[in-house]
């Protein structure tokens, strides 16, 4: 499709190809030699139209699709040509898939050249050959590293492995592609050689004791990533077994209706619906043109403040980066290098990259003289120093004086309101230009961005964070001006709930575990730790006095507020409620820790099944995030859903709070809730817009 | 000389005959009486029947006058009358050179704190602070100079691959010079003459230099081996290969070429010339280990004073430069056993420079380009001299010819118009000596027809402490020399600046530095 930006594989083209090839092709005996490659800059192939998937309602209808593709490439192949691959740019998914049948693959050294399947990310397998393809090439264990983990395979490392035969510059790709392709056809040029294993890859892959070795540490290293709660990769893993074992075209059957199988169920709908997720909101509803961002200042070079200025200067922003002294500066200076240092280490940058990037940042001290003169050509300053609300307009004063009118200020809280902070007055003069950013800790790391526009925020403000935001890689979530915004505000009633539970005695790893096993990257305890006790009970206690009322209620929050007083400040201090001593040692409760408790629960104890835990903190999760949807402080479920996976980590393979209510059915979700309201307070009560989706029986999502 | 007809045809640029009939007069002297003249009796010189030989070498020579010279009104009216004349008359605004900032890395001890960084490392921080500094838009740079001496191969051209590292934009040309221990001034100077040529407006010249990543080589004859190697690989394969390398190879050729610190011609090392020269100067250890003391106390104190905050760049976000013992004392320091001479010689490792590793970079403008971006220059640069002596016998003598030729040039005089020394100290011993012959009588007549040098006013030398105590990082002294001098002009409120260093291969250099009057 030429007016597409990227080509995709999908069902019209896929007939349009079977047209071009029996009317052009396949009975011109001139044709000696094919090569397939882009005629688009952006590239080979993105992968499959993941929208023909999904408007499929029976999946099962699935199957003879594929068969008619496969069959395709197998008629294609039954010609007798030599086929040659010649990939620039993506190469993904079908698109690898389509290589793979090729009989000669060449793909350039350009840096936009990755190969992947990446179909288990969506909770699918490669169909079109790819699970028997692939291991034929690379050998089982790096198809199997490949196909399960989605990863991107860069062109060194392509031709190493034996994915590509060639490698070549990408002015040369398509002379040496034709010149190839003749090459094959009148004998000057040889099919490569399937790659010599190594003894010991040959004993692990090509011997039944070793074979079964290696399927042990497969499905045991899916096993813990997965907690079983992907069906992909196993799906994937069967495939290639059954393959080998299979060698015949029955392989092939088994492929795609296990593609079929697995497009049907709810965890490939659920990953699928965030990847669209993700895709809708790359763009703002309001459709304001941003303002050209060229230098973006950081205040304030903590943590935060640095992880800011790292995820900015990654993708091509000069960056000011100024905090009151150069110890200060330098620490956060050493930060971002620390961290591009580590991925220069793993490939994942040049050194001369990681200088490039250094060099973006401009580090600034008050006491450099000519630190006004660098923020005179700001467009956006992000604050990120304490959260106080005096120092934060005083801060604005500042900028203010020695920005540029256009310049947009955001300010990094999750605390504080953002009309606040930008009610004019002495300090803010330019209030239409202050927007909220809240940012994740650790910056580089979390995916998610919070956006939060006063009712003064003019729409180019907005719409200049949230372009500025997205270019740093982050999943804008535009939301409402409330404490704790979304995120935090839905968290409140976790950790309130959390404190109740270990109030009534449910054990701390019990906790960590049911909500691991629901789906959770960390338990709700180990969360705590790692963002900090003194973060979460801050938090905690700032959205009890907030408007939440009753919705906070029911835990006893001086659980952790004793926590911080007696210093036990979570993984940074060594000491939460898990006991971190020296590296290797995991993580363990202290005797400490113990007593602390036995004091806290008055000697009770519980021992609460999983389920009702794990309820009892999606149902005060849910509840939270129907009351924002209710109050607009989210603009849709996909807001919310988003917002939640990438914000908290709730378990993607349930697609967030609103996917998953969806799939347990709203209403008896309302039915679970009520009956806690009873037992154990009204903060279960359900909110009005899930009591009004249970009645209706309305989905939050269409598909 | 005096007549305008005969000096008129010194124009031509062939001094010769002229400098031999007034050899006391130095020639760029006539040069600016010539311009006077021409200006006052412009009519009856273009009567002369080489009136175009005439005119092209006077515009030409005005102008170089008045880039060189003092051109503001301010400055002392007894020095700078012709050049402003000439400016004035000719109605041809020259082009005037200033030092709009400079900045260091800490220069510290090698292999300490950049032991695992490569120059090129180093001087891509120093350009980066120098931008920091002075918030200087990188697409407005026109050139990048770099100056270093020990060069690690893959950065033989260390200026561009720290511009480009240090994101500038790839469309600025960079290039590196090598002049020993002046590298970074000769840097400077190419800048300028770019600017004064119109080449450019906006330079950065900096300099580099580490000794914590020497170069250090397998021996001549192995090298030999390895590089026809995969000649003998081709013919006779691994075996060839084996024995082509094994034959006539001896057991002294499994050795390391380490550098030295010596003259390739004298084969001479540093330390031994100097203490020969302090010798022939009389310069006795006691002076030269006051001195040193001296040195290191000064810089202590401007460090702890907060002089060269914002001159030195944070690295890890401490400035410290860790070779400057502010608390040492002449007894301590005079415990050291000499370090070249044995027994008898002066030189200690304390009372020389020590191996430095560091960056510097200097901001270099038209001053009009200056003024239009909004900038407030420190200095201007006047003028600067690269003559050389003889290596075997005066090997560290520059800074006196140099500085001779600078200041007789623009009718300077050292003792009364000079305000901020700033003279490069490789050892206590080599700047001594250079002091004694500036002030020696003998030794002016002898090479300066009589007129000497003059005497260097001890409480206007290096004040913030020299090379002995910050320490020398070979291709960046010369920029942390005019960082210093154009900071100390502004603060001390001089009029002048002499600048003085010395140089491996005898040679030496001298700048001259007026205040700017912001």
């Amino acid at each position: 499709n030429p007016d597409k930006k990227v080509n995709t594989l999908s069902f019209a083209l896929m007939r349009e190809a079977q047209t071009m090839w029996e009317a052009d092709i396949q009975s011109n005996s001139d044709i000696k030699s094919i090569v397939f490659t882009s005629a688009k800059e952006s590239g080979f192939i993105a992968g499959a139209d993941i929208f023909d998937i999904s408007s499929v309602q029976d999946k099962s209808e699935l199957v003879p699709v594929i068969e008619e593709a496969l069959n395709f490439f197998l008629h294609m192949k039954a010609k007798d040509v030599p086929m040659v691959a010649a990939i620039h740019g993506p190469a993904l998914g079908g698109g690898l898939e389509w290589a793979l049948w090729c009989d000669y693959r060449i793909c350039t050294d350009s840096k936009a050249t990755k190969l992947g399947l990446p179909e288990v990310k969506l909770g699918l397998l490669p169909g079109f050959g790819g699970t028997q393809n692939l291991p034929a090439l690379v050998g089982i264990q790096g198809a199997m590293d490949m196909m399960l983990t989605g990863k991107n395979i860069l062109p060194a490392k392509a031709k190493k492995m034996g994915l590509v035969d060639l490698v070549v510059a990408p002015q040369s790709l398509e002379s040496v592609a034709i010149e190839t392709a003749e090459g094959l056809a009148n004998g000057t040029v040889k099919k490569s050689k399937a790659k010599t294993k190594s003894l010991i890859n040959r004993l692990i892959e090509d011997t039944p004791p070793g074979q079964n070795l290696m399927w042990s540490k497969v499905k045991e290293t899916v096993d813990k990533n997965t907690d079983g709660n992907y069906p992909a990769p196993y799906e994937i893993i069967d495939c290639v077994k059954y393959g080998l074992a299979h060698p015949g075209m029955e392989k092939f059957k088994h492929e795609r209706e296990g593609f079929a199988k697995l497009a049907a169920t709810k965890e490939s709908e659920a990953l699928i619906g965030l990847f669209d997720g993700t895709t809708q909101m790359k763009k703002l509803s309001s459709g304001a043109e941003p303002i050209k961002v060229k230098k973006v200042a950081v205040m304030g070079a903590g943590l935060m403040g640095a992880g800011i200025a790292q995820v900015t200067a990654e993708k091509g922003y000069d960056v000011l980066l100024k905090d009151r002294d150069d110890a200060a500066v330098g620490r956060g200076i050493s930060y971002m290098t620390d961290n591009w240092e580590k991925k220069c280490k793993r490939k994942r940058m040049t050194n001369y990259e990681l200088n490039t990037n250094s060099s973006r940042v401009t580090p600034l001290s008050d006491h450099t003289e000519s630190w006004k003169r660098h923020f005179a050509g700001a467009d956006l300053v992000i604050e990120a120093v304490f959260e106080d609300l005096a120092l934060k307009r005083k801060i604005i004063q500042q900028v203010e004086e020695v920005t540029p009118d256009h310049c947009v200020f955001a300010t990094n809280t999750s605390a504080i309101p953002i009309a606040d902070i930008a009610a004019p007055g002495e300090e803010v003069k330019r209030s239409e230009n202050v927007v909220g950013m809240h940012y994740f800790s650790p910056v580089p790391q979390m995916p998610l961005l919070e956006i939060i526009p006063h009712a003064g925020t003019s729409d180019e403000a907005l719409a200049t964070a949230f372009a500025v935001g997205n270019k740093q890689g982050k999943t804008c979530v535009v939301v409402k001006d409330v404490p704790g915004f979304y995120v935090n505000r839905c968290l409140g009633p976790i950790l309130s709930e959390v404190t109740a539970l270990v109030k009534e005695g449910v054990p701390l790893d019990r906790l960590d575990k049911a909500m691991k096993k629901f789906g959770m990257p960390v338990g709700p305890i180990t969360l705590i730790d790692n963002v900090g006790v003194d973060v979460a009970s801050k938090v905690s206690n700032y959205l009890a006095s907030a408007d939440l009322g009753v919705r906070m209620g029911g835990g006893d929050l001086s659980l952790l507020s004793n926590m911080v007083e007696k210093g036990w400040l979570g993984k940074k201090s060594n000491q939460g409620f898990f006991t971190y001593s020296g590296k290797k040692g995991k993580p363990s409760i202290g005797p400490e820790v113990t007593a602390y408790l036995k004091d806290f629960t008055d000697g009770n104890t519980s021992d609460l099944s999983e389920t009702d835990i794990q309820n009892r903190i999606v149902a005060r999760l849910v509840n939270e995030a129907a009351m924002c949807l209710q109050d607009e402080i989210i603009e849709n479920p996909v807001c919310g859903d988003i917002g939640l996976v990438f914000g908290i980590g709730f378990a993607p393979f349930r697609g967030g709070v609103f996917r998953y209510l969806d799939s347990v059915g709203t209403s008896s979700f309302v039915d679970m809730m009520n009956g806690y309201a009873e037992t154990k307070g009204e903060q279960f009560e359900p909110v009005q817009l899930l009591k009004d989706y249970a009645a209706s029986g309305k989905k939050f999502h269409d598909n | 000389c005096s007549d305008p007809k005969i000096a008129s045809l010194d124009g031509s640029l062939t001094p010769s005959p002229i400098y031999r009939c007034k050899a006391a007069l130095p020639h760029s002297t006539l040069i600016g009486i010539i311009i006077h003249r021409y200006q006052r009796t412009q009519h009856h010189i273009i009567m002369l029947s080489s009136r175009l030989l005439l005119r092209s070498s006077s515009v030409s020579s005005s102008r170089r006058a008045a880039a060189l010279l003092p051109s503001s009104s301010s400055s002392s009216a007894q020095h700078s009358s012709f050049s402003t004349t000439a400016q004035k008359n000719n109605g041809n605004k020259a082009t005037n050179v200033v030092v709009v900032d400079g900045v260091r890395l800490p220069f510290a001890m090698s292999s300490t704190i950049y032991e695992d960084q490569l120059a090129v490392d180093l001087q891509r921080l120093a350009y980066q602070g120098l931008v920091t500094k002075t918030a200087l838009n990188k697409e407005d740079v026109d050139y990048i100079l770099s100056g270093t001496v020990i060069q690690e191969v893959r950065t033989s051209n260390i200026a561009r691959e720290a511009a480009i590292n240090a994101g500038f934009p790839a469309s600025i040309g960079a290039h590196t010079v090598s002049m020993a221990c002046i590298s970074s001034s000769v840097a400077i100077s190419s800048a300028a003459e770019k600017i004064i040529s119109g080449k450019a407006s906006v330079v950065l010249a900096g300099g580099v230099e580490t000794f914590s990543d020497t170069p250090i080589r397998l021996s001549r004859h192995l090298r030999q081996k390895l590089i026809t190697m995969s000649k003998a690989m081709k013919k006779g394969g691994p075996i060839g290969a084996v024995r082509h390398l094994l034959k006539g190879l001896k057991m002294k050729d499994i050795s390391l070429e380490v550098p030295a610190i010596a003259n390739y011609t004298t084969g001479e090392v540093m330390g031994v010339s100097s203490d020969k020269l302090s010798a022939k100067f009389g310069v006795s250890r006691l002076e030269q280990d006051e001195f040193t003391v001296r040195s290191h106390s000064m810089a202590g104190k401007a460090h702890a004073d907060g002089w060269y905050d914002g001159e030195i760049v944070p690295y890890k976000g401490s400035t410290e430069e860790n070779g400057i013992k502010a608390t040492s004392t002449v007894e301590k320091v005079s415990k050291l056993k000499p370090a070249f001479v044995k027994p008898h010689g002066t030189h200690t490792a304390a009372n020389s420079s020590y191996l430095t590793d560091g960056a510097a970079a200097s901001l270099i403008m038209s001053e009009e380009k200056a003024l239009e971006l909004g900038f407030k220059p420190l200095c201007y640069i006047r003028d600067w001299s690269f003559k050389a002596c003889d290596p075997f016998d005066e090997l560290l003598l520059g800074p006196t010819y140099c500085s001779q030729e600078v200041l007789s040039r623009n009718n300077l005089n050292l003792e009364s118009d000079i305000g901020v020394f700033e003279i490069h100290e490789a050892f206590a011993g080599q700047i001594l000596s250079n002091l004694v012959a500036m002030n020696s009588q003998a030794f002016a007549d002898a090479n300066f027809g009589g007129k000497k040098v003059g005497e260097v006013d001890m409480s206007k030398l290096n004040t913030k402490g020299g090379s002995l105590a910050v320490g020398h990082p070979f291709g960046a002294t010369g920029s942390r020399l005019v960082t210093t001098a154009a900071k100390r002009l502004q603060a001390e409120n001089e009029r002048f600046a002499l600048i003085a260093a010395c140089a491996d291969g005898g040679l030496g250099h001298a700048c001259i530095l007026e205040r700017y009057d912001n």
